[in-house]
């Protein structure tokens, strides 16, 4: 193993950010969109004033 | 424009090549040349990414979908957090560790050399012909919007793209790209801004959100399974997402940008804040067009936005028609506005009964405008014996109207810098796949770095050269490019499908894929000619059957004969 190959090994370990690793991040991202999804369709039927 | 507009857009152009040429002395060979020598940082990787998927087309043609059909387009964007997820998980190790200069390359370490080339042969024709349109698009606009000459504005967009590209090399461009990333960010604001001071005073934001849910603008989410309807949340979340997993994780373009990053890390980062920004980014872009919606209750708005068709209409014998409509349209907008201004009264004064009962009046007016302006269509369609499309003319055609001296400038500065952020990246992608699955590949295994650096240089004006070809001759190509275009959209399913059967099944060999690839844009060539499908089912079909194909061929073909040893 060279040391780039050691490096990312040492990468997919550490924390990422304020997230302790990848699947959190990953996560983060999966709860962003359902979030995103529930924000839009709140959107759609609060601000539908529709007469029809 | 004024001298101030001229000041802007100059200081655009000359801050780009300045810059362009700054970060072009950091590079080494042809790794630096097509890869930034591997030593970007994700925020540039990332900034780059976006820059190429929005084109001028995105930033104005979006705005003028919005303004007709409301929000509903955003659903299409709205898997791409969790696409991007996947391509961090799945896609982007097997390509980085793999040391890959092109996606294709990767096909042929998995598979054969049949297999990558195919997949590449099919991007060079694909991208090279959209590269011409990613120039054609914002010019036939400017053109028409500005007044300005078609095939100046192309050669100058297409000469200091070309100009940055091969001077600077993915190093280059991939920070040009962050200033006009940037650019589109502030011209977003700074459209929405001033969309808002350009109401009639007393109109807030509150007024303004309720006066596009009159219409259902502000609709994001449609749960219908309709599969004929274009956008609904399941043609979005599934057909959406098999097309963003296609661009991203298997067109050169994209892969190129995350492969620049200085470590696996960094290249998952890039994608991981392409997840957070961008949907947030088109729902901005989009509001832009339902403000305009809004707008244009107290203001008259051409009945076609588009001047040149107009004109063509004005000289044929239906031009009494088109002026009548004209007339009925301008009747229908006075009481509209009128209507509206009484509303927001009633609205503020709480009365009620009158409230539903202009509700109800300006959605009939609403409606009655939206068939004039079918009706207006129509006749434009039927006199220029082709349809009309002038959606993308709709945002150009207020900020020219309506936007201060100094803005417009930026504005129209911003449709070049996205213009120029795609065309770059095309460039850079169709040169290396060229040079390193072909040239490289077929021709010249074993030359010196220097030589396959001038070639990659050579292939890149090439390309930019052919990209300007195509722009100045799409008016005259017209239905063959549309057809290309379309035939483009049948494969990119298939050529995920190929990637997909790479990575998560291991008995397959080069015969499943190649064959699965036949299949998958056979079936959806096949089922475009029988049936009414949306597009973005396509995506999902031709991955299916490549999987399906490929999985059954490779079983009766001996399993992984051929293919060499994974990377990952």
């Amino acid at each position: 193993m060279d040391d780039q190959d050691q490096r990312q090994e040492e990468d997919e370990r550490g924390p990422i950010g304020i997230f302790p690793n990848w699947a959190a991040v990953y996560w983060s991202v999966v709860i962003y969109t359902a979030v995103l999804i529930a924000v839009l369709w709140i959107f759609t039927v609060v601000l539908n004033y529709s007469v029809r | 424009m004024n001298p101030i507009d001229w000041g802007v857009f100059a200081l655009y152009f000359g801050g780009v090549v300045a810059f362009a040429w700054f970060q072009s002395r950091k590079n080494e060979g042809v790794e630096g040349y097509f890869l930034a020598n591997r030593r970007l940082p994700w925020a540039a990787v990332g900034l780059s990414v976006m820059a190429t998927q929005a084109s001028a087309i995105t930033f104005i043609g979006t705005t003028g979908q919005a303004f007709d059909e409301g929000m509903e387009f955003i659903q299409i964007y709205l898997p791409q957090p969790l696409v991007m997820v996947l391509l961090c998980v799945l896609f982007v190790p097997f390509f980085y560790r793999a040391k890959v200069f092109t996606a294709y390359e990767y096909l042929e370490n998995r598979f054969d050399p049949k297999t990558r080339s195919l997949t590449s042969f099919l991007f060079l024709v694909s991208r090279g012909l959209a590269a011409g349109l990613v120039l054609y698009a914002p010019a036939i606009v400017l053109s028409v919007i500005m007044g300005w000459d078609e095939t100046v504005t192309i050669l100058v967009m297409a000469a200091v793209t070309i100009a940055y590209t091969l001077m600077g090399g993915i190093t280059a461009v991939i920070w040009t790209d962050v200033i006009q990333m940037l650019m589109m960010f502030v011209g977003i604001g700074v459209a929405l801004f001033i969309l808002f001071t350009t109401l009639p005073s007393g109109v807030t934001v509150t007024d303004v959100a309720y006066i596009g849910g009159i219409q259902e603008m502000w609709t994001s989410i449609d749960w219908s399974w309709d599969p004929s309807n274009r956008y609904t949340i399941w043609s979005g979340m599934i057909g959406g997402f098999f097309l963003a997993l296609a661009y991203f994780g298997t067109d050169q373009s994209q892969v190129q940008r995350y492969l620049t990053a200085s470590s696996l890390k960094q290249s998952r980062l890039s994608l991981i804040f392409n997840a957070f920004v961008k949907v947030p980014m088109q729902f901005f872009i989009l509001s832009i067009g339902v403000l305009l919606f809004v707008f244009y209750h107290f203001e008259q708005p051409p009945l076609v936005f588009n001047n040149a068709e107009v004109q063509v209409v004005m000289e044929s014998e239906r031009a009494e028609d088109y002026q009548a409509l004209e007339v009925a349209q301008s009747a229908v907008h006075g009481e509209r506005r009128a209507s509206t201004l009484e509303l927001l009264d009633a609205r503020h004064s709480g009365d009620m009964a009158r409230i539903a009962d202009l509700q109800s009046t300006i959605s009939g007016q609403d409606e009655r405008l939206v068939e004039l302006r079918q009706e207006a269509k129509a006749i434009v369609s039927e006199v220029r014996g082709a349809s009309s499309n002038d959606v993308n003319y709709v945002f150009p055609s207020y900020i020219v109207k309506y936007i201060p001296a100094g803005v417009l400038g930026l504005l129209i500065a911003v449709i070049f810098a996205a213009a120029m952020s795609s065309l770059d990246s095309e460039l850079t992608a169709l040169s290396s796949a060229t040079v390193i699955d072909f040239y490289k590949r077929w021709f010249r295994e074993d030359a010196s770095d220097a030589h396959y650096l001038l070639v990659s240089k050579i292939s890149t004006f090439i390309w930019g050269v052919l990209a300007c070809f195509v722009a100045l001759y799409a008016g005259q190509l017209g239905s063959l490019i549309e057809a290309v275009n379309e035939v483009g959209s049948y494969f990119y399913g298939s050529l995920l499908g190929v990637f997909l059967l790479a990575f998560l099944w291991k008995p397959a060999n080069g015969h499943g894929a190649f064959w699965g690839l036949v299949a998958g844009m056979g079936s959806v060539f096949g089922l475009s000619l029988v049936t009414e499908i949306a597009y973005l089912w396509f995506n999902v079909i031709g991955t299916v059957a490549v999987l399906a194909v490929g999985i059954a061929v490779s079983a009766f073909t001996g399993g992984r004969d051929g293919g060499r040893a994974s990377p990952a």
